[in-house]
């Protein structure tokens, strides 16, 4: 028979050449156990210990609420800042529950609408949850809040004068709690099992949702939102000062770095505690992924001390830099920039993701 | 050519295209088509792609020469569907056949033309089997048309079959052809990078991640596309044939997501049975039929003879096309569509574009702003598309004030794992390029 014939034949010659060549090379790697580090070591922990500060920050507020004074400012900024932080590393898995809860729109939309928070004020007639008021809430509009008004004197006579304004603080502060608690117990309860079994390589899978949202996070919010536009990149080269992250407090290269570090840790797969587990670091030197001849895993980590090193050269905020000394901001814009092409096209492209939208046959 | 003699040559023109053959094979065909179709057309509606390809996107990329063709309107795409609905269900009962089936090729090749970013091989072959069947008399047997117009008829010239499986058979062996290449042959490549993404899959999981199985699977693949039609058209191999085509086209399935594709190719296959074993199926449906004799001329009209040639010489020529071009095809991709190139490479990209205005200032383009992100990934490795992004941008910031705007891009693009390497030449203003015919001279040529 003509037919078996030639799968004997191919089956012979493959086998052959395959073994000849280089021994049963394999890709040897369990996707599974990098799944189950990501959501019990890292992803989880993240959510929970935004839920948990959000909680102290609400408290902080409420306290600040009852007693307008110097010490529990500062422990409301003091918080602040923490949360702040660990929001950094909630940003960029913006899928399952957090998609749902649309976490980023709900914590970190600036820059800040300070006239409809202003507005929302004064006429006590407000919604938190509506969309137009996406640019009036969130951790931005406590930046505003709490920052804005000067030092602490002109702060705790703005807030003593103007109950309201307490008022929105507090149910800002409420509204960052009850979403991130939702997040966080919706990930442990019923998210953590979907994420685990879903170890496919489609879109829906989780290693796609995952490297899809790394990308978009890094490309959107990092390189340009944190960077990129203050810098003038949508605005003919004009500086946009006033849309740096967390403009008032001046937190932004402190949180610029927290996302970078947080970013890096996802990659590699490291834990909340700092242990490296198995993330897409070892699947891609499990995948023998290259570039230019050197492996892409070291490539990427390399660029990630570039890109921090160049961060580093940054003083004071990220828009005071920008005035004092745009090459050095610039710089940072172009290392984020080189890695966007490593984590978008190389890491994808070789561990074989497909990333469609649709069926596909293979272009 | 000394073996060659006229009476030979008869001989095959009359095997091939004159003969008189039952029409039981294209009835058959005709209906699973039509079944096919419909769930296709429901599956596309109920997935929401009607939105996200063709209503969501506020820019859509064209195919070369067809720039003219409108956008649909919100209720104009779904009244072309509900038409394409109600046109498979037409073609599938034989009612009002001609119309049904007109309407349904020009509905299905409007929508592939609305944007190019969405091209599939998949889809061509649709097209071009609708195209084939306005012509053919699929509707002269165990239809409602039957009754409504008289016009049974039992037997049909061989080429109407023929044309379908010369179709069929170009796919498979143009896809084997295509698949003669170094990087597929000699690297197992891009099967090497997507196997091993297969290894959650349970039982053969494990499997997937050896190199061995991918080198298996590519040689595989090429002498199943390169021999499978002369294996479907002899009569002795033909079940066994058939078998590997299930086997082959249901592990395509469940390995890669490339949707509908391979139970086209399964059903459509049938067609290369015989007219005795489809007559069977008829038989047990309507009883058996007193033998109705032919009542067709033998000879077909020259006029037709020319309309097959030049189909038959297009499409074995067109998907040629690429050896004008000098580069690097799978690089620049230049000749690439409509040549049957299924699975062939694993491609990803990323562009990002700088509006320059006359006075030297810069902005850098979000891209989500004008494309969806599948438009913006299909866009980022595809040179016909960044130009015609490239002037799109040029008129966009136009508008938004700017003087004279210049268009620059920094693409990068990976070719089956390669690495990321600059696709094109970003000194050029792209904004000044047309997409044409002619070799596109601002990619940079593959190292």
């Amino acid at each position: 028979m003509n037919l078996k014939r030639t799968i004997f034949l191919s089956l012979f010659i493959s086998l052959f050449s395959a073994c000849g060549k280089e021994n049963f090379e394999q890709v040897n790697f369990d996707r599974d156990a990098m799944l189950t580090n990501y959501v019990d070591n890292i992803i989880i922990p993240r959510y929970e210990k935004l839920a948990l500060n959000c909680e102290v920050l609400y408290q902080a507020s409420l306290s600040f609420q009852s007693n307008t004074n110097a010490s529990e400012l500062e422990s409301l900024k003091e918080i602040f800042e923490q949360t702040y932080l660990s929001w950094q590393a909630c940003s960029s898995t913006e899928f399952g529950p957090a998609g749902i809860q649309t976490l980023k729109a709900v914590f970190n939309i600036y820059p800040v609408d300070t006239p409809l928070i202003n507005d929302n004020i004064s006429s006590s007639n407000y919604n938190l949850e509506a969309v137009n008021n996406q640019a009036a809430i969130g951790l931005p509009a406590l930046d505003f809040l709490l920052f804005s008004k000067g030092e602490t004197t002109a702060s705790l006579s703005y807030f003593n004068n103007n109950l309201n304004a307490l008022t929105y603080l507090v149910e800002v502060c409420a509204q960052l709690n009850t979403k991130s608690n939702i997040v966080s117990s919706d990930w442990s309860n019923q998210y953590r099992s979907v994420f685990v079994n879903a170890n496919g390589i489609d879109l829906g899978s989780s290693l796609g949702m995952l490297v899809n949202e790394l990308n978009l996070d890094f490309e959107r919010f990092i390189r340009d939102g944190k960077v990129g536009i203050p810098l003038g990149i949508r605005s003919l080269g004009n500086p946009q000062l006033n849309k740096t992250e967390a403009f008032f407090s001046g937190y932004s290269i402190i949180l610029l770095k927290e996302s970078i570090d947080k970013l890096e840790d996802l990659y590699t797969g490291t834990s909340i505690n700092g242990i490296d587990g198995l993330g897409l670091d070892d699947y891609l030197v499990a995948s023998n992924a290259t570039h230019s001849g050197t492996s892409l895993n070291e490539v990427i980590l390399d660029q990630f001390m570039e890109i921090r090193n160049n961060i580093n050269e940054l003083n004071q905020s990220v828009d005071y830099s920008i005035t004092q000394d745009p090459e050095s901001a610039s710089l940072i814009f172009n290392s984020m920039q080189e890695m966007i092409v490593y984590l978008k096209i190389d890491l994808p492209s070789t561990l074989g993701v497909l990333i469609s939208y649709q069926d596909n046959d293979g272009d | 050519m000394t073996g060659i003699n006229p009476q030979m040559l008869k001989k095959g023109y009359n095997y091939i295209l004159s003969n008189l053959v039952g029409i039981e094979p294209l009835v058959s065909f005709r209906i699973l088509f039509s079944i096919l179709m419909l769930i296709s057309v429901i599956r596309f509606y109920a997935n929401g792609w009607i939105e996200q390809l063709y209503l969501n996107p506020v820019f859509h990329f064209k195919y070369f020469g067809f720039h003219w063709v409108p956008a649909p309107t919100e209720e104009g795409i779904y009244v072309v569907f509900i038409s394409m609905i109600l046109a498979c269900i037409g073609i599938g009962l034989g009612l009002f056949y001609r119309i049904c089936t007109l309407l349904f090729f020009i509905l299905f090749t409007y929508t592939e033309l609305i944007d190019a970013s969405n091209y599939l091989n998949h889809y061509y072959f649709i097209s071009l089997i609708s195209f084939c069947l306005i012509f053919l008399p699929a509707n002269k047997y165990f239809a409602i048309d039957n009754l409504l117009f008289k016009n049974k008829q039992k037997y049909i010239h061989a080429w109407q079959i023929n044309i379908i499986k010369f179709q069929v058979g170009v796919l498979y062996v143009y896809a084997g052809i295509a698949k003669l290449n170094s990087s597929w042959i000699f690297e197992a490549l891009p099967l090497k990078i997507w196997l091993p993404a297969n290894m959650h899959l349970p039982v053969i999981g494990e499997l997937m991640t050896y190199s061995s199985t991918a080198y298996l699977f590519s040689w595989t693949g090429i002498i199943f596309d390169l021999s499978i039609f002369f294996f479907l058209i002899y009569k002795r191999t033909r079940i066994f044939a058939y078998l590997a085509v299930v086997i082959f086209h249901l592990l395509t399935f469940w390995l890669f997501p490339i949707g509908m594709f391979p139970f086209v190719m399964i059903f459509s296959n049938l067609i290369f049975f015989s007219t005795r074993s489809h007559a069977r199926i008829y038989e047990r449906i309507m009883g058996r039929n007193q033998e109705v004799k032919p009542t067709l001329q033998r000879k077909i009209k020259l006029r037709t003879n020319l309309l097959i040639l030049s189909y038959v010489i297009l499409q074995l020529t067109f998907p040629f096309r690429y050896l004008l071009y000098t580069e690097n095809l799978f690089w620049t991709e230049q000749g690439y569509r409509f040549s049957w190139r299924v699975m062939l490479m694993e491609k990803a990209g990323h562009a990002s574009f700088t509006v320059q205005d006359s006075s030297g200032k810069l902005e850098i383009v979000d891209n989500k702003e004008f494309l969806t992100p599948f438009q913006e990934k299909m866009m980022s490795t595809q040179a016909d598309f960044i130009v015609q992004y490239a002037r799109m941008l040029s008129n966009a910031y136009t508008k938004k004030g700017f003087v004279k705007p210049e268009v620059y891009a920094d693409v990068f693009v990976s070719l089956n794992g390669d690495g990321s390497k600059r696709f094109i030449d970003n000194t050029i203003d792209l904004s000044k390029e047309r997409d044409t015919f002619a070799s596109k001279k601002f990619i940079i040529n593959y190292p």
